[in-house]
């Protein structure tokens, strides 16, 4: 990290420094990780945005958010899991049987989808695979009662993780690496919101790449490069002289793989918002739910129950689809969405069932064109997909 | 409040069961399909009895079989378990809930999502078809759960109110999921204009533990070789524990069923017709939208279904003198430890422990696991229950994939050769 750094230095970025940056979302391209390894240092990987990072954070470690887009087979995960499991948990499993994960120190799961949950159980029961595993019972509705659950569970972790590897975290260092992930989260919404502009300054691929490294990197060294990012953005020429053909929002299941968002962008349209996990949903900052009489609390764990449970929106939450809906409806607002690209992969029902009413709402009630597309994790039929884009975008057209 | 009153499912569905009934009384010997027989009076009954009391102007709450029915019995109220009435109509009705998976289809739900769920969700896309006055159900215990009972609220404008079920069952589990309950009375209350009656929820209460000791002696008797009980019992039961909770049908049915297992091991005989050659064990579920399956497993097979996921239970009586507060406390346990919640909404060493422990209980030469298409969590972890059946009982396991509501996915003739090859292997 250090080299990495040393070789940086706290110069401007430049282009060049803009696409290494963003080259780090892939394993191999990813310096800090290999600096971070090389120094002796632990990484714990997990899964989903409710996760409380910081804790991993406070504990001197790096949280890394598991992605399977390198994966090429599902050779390994296939003899364990069922062809009913959606593919983004195929690949991951996958990877994780084939050494690709072996820098994690610790694996954090929750409940979060059935798919992701059953990953903590097949693991456990792999006579090979040593690596420490976490869990997080989530609840599945905002209340006052859950708000507690949530805050004995971040407890409940945080002492099995000092137990695990016999070290300390004290509430000074979980309050620095909250104040530290709030700033995180800001920069990420400034980065984001430059998307409103009718003439952005970075295309929907890019700022699916900025999403990725920056759960794959610690975020004191994030927080630095994300200013960068943000000053030679708002620098940056505009990419077009011309309009876009279509500005969209995407929706649904978590994406990790850019080249989808740059399939969406190919017909001269740009992706300009999103309501997906691994992208906004797992920074916007304003907490949507707090309990009743909630205040703001020196206890820093607290603070992490807003900043998880209070604050990620995803149709796992049962009582809240409203306040879904209504986030959508103002991203439209804001970032004039010309239309909605509903995705989700195959066999994932959270996001399947939730986009077949999103689908009849969002053409009823806010009147905009939406897409509905199926899709793997991985990236097969792109002829046919690449098809149905134009077909849409041409859609958006004849209405302007 | 404004009731709904359109209930053709449950007319249909008492109209088909009287005629099913009166077939089988008229035409079949005395001795034979006794387990149906007292099915059908059970089902009719209370079948007659929900229509009559929403048509003297009961609400209706729709359910989850996951849910303790028992607690919507403190309001002048009727409750549907929405997942039995989705599989029931597809077992009982002459085209099944086809016609209802296909509408939600049409309105975009997911062709992999659980039909469990999704035939009602088609009954209520059907105009001037079914309605219910307000929905009661827990969060658990999968995503299908999670996800449809939203179709409700958001797409039908049902007002959808949900216990939230927590992954550890432990005691601060049950204590957090008892309170949930308590919540949700409080919040059916307000909807329904009514103030619980928590003596008629001992009453109701009353029916499901005296029900529970039979069902305890049924699970003992059935460890007898050969099995006293038809295979039948198993997609029957699964029924009976939400759609009877509560109601002294429920008792009556466990109590004829455990005299019938009682007298068969007495006098050392089989169920009619079945010649056992083979005991098998399923980890999940029996099929439901073929009502003649189990018998073409006992009469032409000879192979029996001992026991499914659905018809054993870990869980005890809640005790006569209990106060209010130890009646939810009981429900809440009673409910995360029901089958399928019990080994679906947790960590995957139940779901394997509890099926290690029955295939021994009752002693089967092999296992079959219905990969539901609907249930990703159960068919994640099929594999490594196959490992440790082979591994610690030296037990095959068969996997057929197929959709326990639709036969369209795989045919009920695709699955006999299917388990008719499995059980050539095992002699
Ligand atoms: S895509 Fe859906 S099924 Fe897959 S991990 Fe995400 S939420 Fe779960
Ligand atoms: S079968 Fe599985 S998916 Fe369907 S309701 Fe039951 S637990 Fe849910």
């Amino acid at each position: 990290m250090e080299a990495y750094e040393a070789y940086r230095g706290y110069l401007n970025m430049d282009k060049g420094d803009f696409n290494r940056f963003l080259s780090m979302y892939k394993v191999d391209n990813n310096t800090f990780l290999t600096d971070w390894k090389n120094n002796g240092k632990k990484v714990i990987g997990y899964y989903c945005s409710y996760l409380p990072e910081e804790i991993i954070h406070a504990a001197g470690m790096l949280p890394y958010r598991i992605k399977g887009v390198e994966n090429v087979d599902f050779i390994k995960s296939d003899a364990i899991l069922s062809r009913f499991n959606c593919t983004y948990v195929r690949s991951t499993l996958n990877l994780i049987l084939n050494q690709k994960y072996e820098f994690l120190d610790g694996l954090l799961i929750a409940n979060t989808c059935d798919h992701v949950r059953r990953i903590y159980d097949v693991l456990n029961y792999q006579k090979d695979f040593k690596t420490p595993l976490f869990f997080i019972s989530l609840p599945h509705l905002f209340s006052n009662e859950g708000w507690n659950w949530v805050k004995d569970e971040i407890y409940l972790f945080r002492e099995s993780l000092m137990k695990s590897y016999n070290l300390k975290i004290s509430d000074d260092d979980t309050k620095n690496a909250v104040i530290l992930y709030n700033e995180n989260r800001k920069l990420m919404n400034e980065i984001g919101s430059l998307r409103a502009n009718r003439r952005p300054p970075l295309t929907g691929t890019e700022f699916s790449k900025i999403c990725l490294v920056n759960s794959s990197i610690r975020k004191d060294y994030a927080n630095k490069e994300l200013k960068k990012v943000l000053s030679y953005l708002k620098s940056r020429k505009e990419l077009k002289d011309n309009e876009y053909r279509a500005r969209l929002m995407v929706i649904g299941s978590s994406i990790d793989n850019p080249a989808f968002i740059s399939i969406l962008e190919h017909a001269n349209s740009i992706v300009i918002a999103d309501a997906i996990c691994s992208q906004s949903r797992s920074f916007l900052e304003k907490m949507v739910w707090k309990p009743e009489g909630y205040e703001k609390s020196s206890d820093p764990i607290k603070e992490l129950v807003g900043a998880t449970y209070g604050r990620v929106l995803c149709p796992r939450m049962m009582n809240f689809h409203k306040e879904r809906l209504k986030q959508i409806e103002e991203l439209v607002r804001k970032h004039k969405v010309d239309g909605v690209v509903l995705q989700r992969i195959e066999f994932c029902d959270l996001h399947g069932i939730e986009n077949s009413f999103l689908q009849h709402e969002l053409k009823e009630q806010l009147d905009v064109p939406v897409l509905n597309i199926d899709r793997e994790y991985f990236l097969g039929d792109i002829g046919r997909l690449r098809t149905r884009v134009e077909a849409f975008i041409e859609k958006i057209e004849r209405r302007k | 409040m404004k009731l709904r009153r359109n209930i053709k499912p449950l007319v249909l569905l008492h109209e088909c069961g009287t005629t099913m009934l009166e077939l089988v009384e008229g035409a079949i010997a005395k001795q034979e399909l006794q387990v149906l027989r007292s099915y059908f009076r059970g089902l009719n009954s209370i079948l007659k009895e929900d229509i009559d009391a929403i048509n003297n102007g009961a609400p209706i709450i729709g359910t989850h079989f996951a849910f303790p029915a028992e607690l919507f019995y403190c309001f002048d109220a009727v409750p549907i378990c929405f997942e039995t009435l989705s599989y029931l109509s597809s077992a009982v009705l002459t085209n099944g809930s086809e016609d209802f998976y296909d509408a939600a289809s049409n309105f975009g739900i997911p062709y992999h999502a659980c039909t469990s769920q999704k035939g009602v969700v088609g009954m209520t896309l059907k105009p001037d078809y079914f309605d219910v006055d307000a929905i009661a159900i827990p969060t658990a215990p999968c995503d299908n759960t999670i996800g449809m009972y939203q179709f409700f609220s958001e797409a039908r404008n049902i007002p959808v109110i949900a216990a939230d079920m927590p992954y550890r069952h432990n005691e601060r589990g049950y204590k957090y999921y008892a309170q949930e309950l308590r919540k949700m009375v409080d919040d059916l209350a307000k909807i329904l204009h009514q103030e619980p009656d928590y003596d008629k929820l001992r009453k109701a209460v009353s029916y499901s533990s005296n029900s529970i000791k039979y069902q305890e002696e049924i699970n003992n008797l059935r460890a007898a070789t050969p099995c006293p009980l038809e295979s039948m019992i198993n997609p029957m039961g699964a029924c009976v524990q939400n759609f009877f909770a509560g109601r002294p049908q429920k008792e009556t049915f466990y109590k004829e069923v455990a005299e019938l297992a009682r007298d068969r091991v007495k006098k050392g005989v089989k169920a009619p017709g079945m010649e056992e050659e083979i005991r098998s064990y399923w980890p999940y579920m029996s099929i439901f939208f073929s009502i003649e399956f189990c018998e073409w497993m006992d009469r032409e097979l000879n192979m029996s279904l001992v026991c499914d996921m659905f018809n054993h239970f870990f869980f005890e009586p809640i005790k006569e003198n209990a106060t209010v507060d130890e009646m939810f406390e009981g429900l809440a346990k009673q409910s995360m430890e029901y089958p399928m919640v019990r080994q679906s909404e947790s960590f995957a060493d139940v779901f394997l422990d509890d099926t290690l422990f029955l295939a021994k209980k009752f002693n089967v030469d092999c296992a079959v696991f219905t990969a539901h298409i609907g249930c990703k969590q159960s068919v994640s972890v099929i594999q490594i229950l196959k490992e440790v059946l082979k591994d610690e009982l030296g037990i095959p396991l068969l996997t057929i994939e197929l959709d326990i509501g639709d036969k369209r996915l795989t045919s009920i003739e695709t699955i006999k050769k299917r388990v008719r090859e499995f059980k050539k292997t095992l002699l």
